[in-house]
């Protein structure tokens, strides 16, 4: 594989990943907030990561206007 | 080499042992990057391409078809030359780089490539036509005779003519 499609695959990869990270929940802030056990957040590649923020920065971006 | 190879020899490919001509620590890329951490160096990516000249030559490129991963790669290439970060970050920058790409190029409405599909045409190697050849039968190459009698005129400004 070429350095370009290896780049390539690494660009994809993280968009396969993007989709299939579990959709985060809402932080409860009710009653029971203290009795709720507290799961560990899931380790997110930091290519993944800065995928999702700078995708949330554009959706948000793109709902404003 | 065959003659469908001759084309692809890299002739601008550095010499052999070219990296070893200067100090070690000499190249940008040899010495500390100068952002180690991804947040930061797509944070100094995005301020470059958001200025206005800069955005349109990349969207211009983008119109002229160039797929949108070839030129992160070979901004983030640029960056590791030149010290900006590591090619490590590059990698993990670049899907964040492609998507900021794409949006500033669908905000301006211009049709564009995201991803390269890596399916090339590749032209048959030497050894691939060797072994594709090899059980054919060798066509018979007529023999040329050639006459030895014509002698060559000495030339040169010392050499005598024959009266």
């Amino acid at each position: 594989m070429t350095q370009i499609g290896q780049i390539n695959q690494a660009i994809q990869n993280a968009y396969e990943e993007l989709e299939n990270m579990p959709v985060e929940k809402p932080v409860s802030t009710g009653l029971l907030t203290r009795t709720e056990k507290k799961e560990d957040k899931p380790k997110v590649n930091d290519a993944v990561r800065l995928l999702k923020i700078v995708k949330d920065k554009i959706n948000g971006a793109t709902r404003q206007s | 080499m065959a003659q469908q190879d001759r084309a692809n020899v890299p002739l601008d490919a550095p010499i052999p042992g070219q990296s070893l001509t200067a100090p070690l620590g000499d190249r940008p890329w040899q010495k500390p990057a100068r952002f180690s951490q991804p947040d930061v160096a797509l944070a100094f990516y995005v301020d470059r391409i958001t200025k206005e000249e800069r955005a349109n030559n990349m969207l211009d490129i983008l119109e002229n078809g160039v797929p949108v991963d070839v030129l992160v790669d070979i901004m983030q290439q640029g960056g590791v030359m030149e010290g900006v970060h590591s090619l490590d970050t590059g990698i993990i920058i670049a899907p964040a780089l492609v998507e900021v790409i794409s949006s500033m190029a669908d905000n301006v409405g211009i049709e564009y490539t995201k991803f390269s599909t890596g399916t090339k045409d590749k032209s048959a190697t030497s050894a691939e036509i060797v072994f594709a050849t090899k059980d054919e039968p060798q066509a018979e190459v007529p023999e040329i005779e050639i006459e030895e009698d014509m002698e060559e005129e000495p030339k040169g400004l010392m050499a005598r003519r024959k009266a």
